[in-house]
């Protein structure tokens, strides 16, 4: 079964950026109140806006980080503007490698297949005995995402469309966005037959569905661009989100919150939603819920990755800055919260953290949790972990083809070398990387496609090789290689990434098989052709005014 | 007999129509093709070439609107006759839904395996066919119908040919109408 380790630390992940909040209110003088209240702090973070760095490393010293801003929405995305109106909720995903797949199995693996023995398959279909692979969605659905997705409600079909087109405009002029619509939805009364009897909250809902040109790195960039250039976000090399091999970002604009409550309201309201929940945490009739006196425009930012094993044996202490590519001073917002929040593995004895202050910093050795409150700390050249522990050597895993593309038919030689990069030496290595057969039923595979060895040294190397040809053109993915291995009487998993195969067409190939296929009709049919061809060419040499003439 | 004009007219419209519609090929189709073809095989590249050229929605596909013209016009400048450019246009388009039969044939006897379908290709996302102007213009039209159940009405087949004919005669007429204008530009001596 395959492991899950970077997926575990994502969960943490987010639900860290959710809880961050209230846990720095406990640490730092900017946000901590006199008797704390969540609805409080939450609409402080909104209305002030907030920043946060996280970032978390696993057991085997994978890390894991998040950059977001929270209600700084950039002027120049004039939420103000009559062209706002009526729109709900306008979200841009960007989204890149193997992320979606990590998430994917983070909400479902185990729940769906009921392979894992810890999840009981609580959403399995009962008639299915074999569990639902959640993964098999992102199979057909893929992982490159570039949508931009806005809702407008009880606006006429003319009006919606004009005030979309306004959207679309000042975010290409502005920002240099540039989308290709995908999907228009108009949910009114005439979508629903009348004999369902189904009463809509809402007198029209326009659904607008773009996918934005730009590659991912591109699309990361513009997406921080609607955002406050200032604070973290200055000394932030965003190329550590482009360049990872699982990461994503996103931009949630609300322009007005108050609109978006009422809507949520209006379905409790109307007995058809899940009602309590959503009114508990949104409702403002009352006053009595999460952000019941939230109003005006609200934007979210954020990007993140997953990266490649940073701390190993002879790591003692993590830079935080390097998780996010900083070279000079952090320097946080002067008049909102900046925050920066890690959460390291259990096996590690936190020493001391630098800076380090009286309410405005916080680490112990229960959670492994680390605060700073970089509000108050202002610039600052580096924010630092010591720690004692004992993570595992760096291992490398590298696959390489040759040739790196292919014609139908060729064949190509996939290498994949598993390298201990550390001095300890790891012992029971086992390689495997045998899944392309079974995926793909048209591919031939010879060669060695697993190994075991009993001891690799440090600083040494394995390497196991094994030959593909490709019947079909295509594009062909890889699925990552697995190795497991002991190290200090432990078992640790890794795995490489999945990688790309592109595989094109031999026309003149295609075209041979073609014509020896359907032998005699293709025969007669090209010799016709020909023969008149070379009758009109005769006919040109002899200058004929009926024929060719140039 | 005389007719070399209309076959050099045919056969370079015909070139146009095939090299433009294979190179220019919209990117969705490409994700498409990269996905498919490792079990559907090699002639699922001919096949969407073929259905991209062949169904044409003017509204949305302007790149295979042009290449279409393009061929007409050139293959009708060589014609040099109106009734030569209709001839050509005809028989280039006639030609074209040949070559979409011979290629979906070769589809459907040549190594298609339909035991599984394989994953996304890495880097690409089914949004990638959504972009394909053919799909957009059948959801357009799909949601269209759906606001047509609204009446309680059942499934209007006319609603539902009327835009799958208007994107078959598209090209015919775009190649035809575009040809004569050749023939007009440049009429034969």
């Amino acid at each position: 079964m395959k492991k899950i380790r970077i997926e575990h630390a994502f969960v943490v992940l987010f639900i860290g950026f959710l809880v961050m909040a209230p846990l720095t209110a406990s640490a730092g003088h900017t946000l901590a109140q006199d008797g704390f209240s969540g609805e409080d702090l939450f609409q402080g973070l909104i209305t002030d806006g907030a920043e946060v760095m996280y970032s978390m490393i696993d057991d085997q010293g994978v890390p894991a980080a998040i950059y977001g801003q929270l209600g700084i929405p950039s002027s120049d995305l004039n939420l103000d503007d009559p062209m706002y109106e009526g729109s709900l909720a306008m979200a841009l995903v960007s989204t890149h490698g193997e992320f979606l797949d990590i998430i994917m199995e983070l909400i479902g693996g185990g729940a769906f297949t009921g392979n894992s023995s810890s999840t009981p398959a609580q959403f399995a279909l009962a008639q299915d005995s074999g569990g639902f692979d959640p993964n098999s969605i992102l199979d057909m659905v893929g992982t490159e995402f570039n949508l931009l997705a806005n809702v407008i409600v009880n606006v006429d079909e003319a009006t919606s469309q004009s005030r979309m087109a306004s959207i679309l405009n000042h975010l290409q002029a502005q920002f240099g966005f540039s989308f290709t619509e995908l999907l228009k939805l108009r949910i009114d009364e005439n979508t629903l037959p009348p004999d369902v009897n189904i009463t809509l909250p809402f007198t029209s809902m326009d659904l607008y569905l773009y996918k934005e040109n730009h590659e991912f790195g591109l699309a990361v960039d513009t997406i921080f661009g609607v955002m406050s250039s200032t604070g973290f976000l200055g000394s932030i090399n965003t190329d550590v989100f482009k360049n990872a091999f699982a990461s994503a970002a996103g931009l949630l604009v609300i322009p007005d919150m108050a609109d978006l409550v009422d809507l949520i309201e209006s379905f409790d309201s109307g007995g058809q939603g899940a009602a309590g929940f959503t009114s508990t945490i949104l409702a403002q009739g009352d006053s009595s819920g999460f952000l019941f006196n939230v109003t005006g425009p609200v934007a979210i930012a954020a990007a993140g990755y997953l990266g490649e094993q940073i701390l190993s044996t002879d790591s003692t202490s993590l830079s935080i800055g390097d998780l996010f590519g900083v070279t000079g001073n952090i320097e946080p917002f002067s008049s909102a919260n900046s925050l920066i929040v890690t959460q390291l593995p259990s096996n590690l004895n936190i020493t001391s953290i630098t800076p380090d202050a009286v309410n405005q910093s916080f680490y112990d050795n229960s959670t492994n949790m680390v605060f700073w409150n970089a509000t108050a700390f202002g610039t600052q050249s580096e924010y630092v972990i010591n720690f004692e522990g004992d993570f595992p050597p760096l291992i490398t895993i590298e696959r390489t083809f040759s040739p790196e593309e292919n014609i139908a038919g060729g064949t190509t030689t996939v290498t994949v070398t598993v390298t201990n990069e550390g001095s300890d030496p790891i012992s029971n290595l086992v390689i495997t990387d045998n899944t392309l057969a079974s995926t793909y039923s048209t591919v031939t595979v010879t060669g060695v496609t697993s190994d075991t060895v009993t001891t690799l040294a440090g600083g040494a190397s394995v390497t196991i090789e094994y030959q593909v040809t490709f019947q079909n053109e295509g594009g062909y993915g890889f699925d990552p290689v697995q190795i497991s291995y002991e190290y200090n009487s432990q078992t640790y998993y890794k795995q490489s990434h999945t990688e790309g195969y592109t595989v094109n067409p031999d026309i003149g190939g295609l075209f041979a098989e073609g014509v020896m296929s359907t032998m005699p009709f293709s025969g007669i049919a090209l010799g016709v052709v020909g023969l008149v061809g070379i009758y009109s060419i005769m006919g040109l040499v002899r200058s004929r005014n009926d024929t060719f003439q140039v | 007999m005389a007719f070399g004009s209309k076959y050099f007219g045919w056969l370079a419209a015909l070139l146009i129509v095939l090299g433009a519609g294979w190179l220019l090929l919209p990117e969705g189709y490409n994700t498409l093709i990269l996905w498919l073809s490792p079990q559907l095989g090699n002639y699922v590249r001919p096949t969407m070439v073929m259905v991209n050229a062949i169904l044409v929605n003017p509204l949305n596909n302007y790149v295979m609107v042009a290449i279409w013209a393009v061929a007409g016009f050139v293959g009708g400048a060589i014609a040099g006759t109106k009734k030569g450019a209709f001839v050509v246009g005809l028989f280039t388009w006639l030609s074209a839904l040949l070559i979409l039969a011979f290629s979906v044939y070769q589809l459907l006897i040549t190594g298609m395996d339909l035991g599984t379908l394989p994953p996304m290709p890495p880097g690409t996302s089914i949004t990638d066919l959504l972009g394909i102007p053919l799909v957009q213009s059948i959801i357009g039209e799909l949601l269209g119908l759906l606001g047509g159940f609204g009446g309680g009405g059942g499934i209007d087949m006319l609603a539902v040919l009327t835009p799958l004919l208007i994107w078959v005669i598209t090209p015919v007429v775009v190649v035809i109408v575009t040809g004569m204008v050749g023939a007009t530009v440049r009429p034969k001596e």
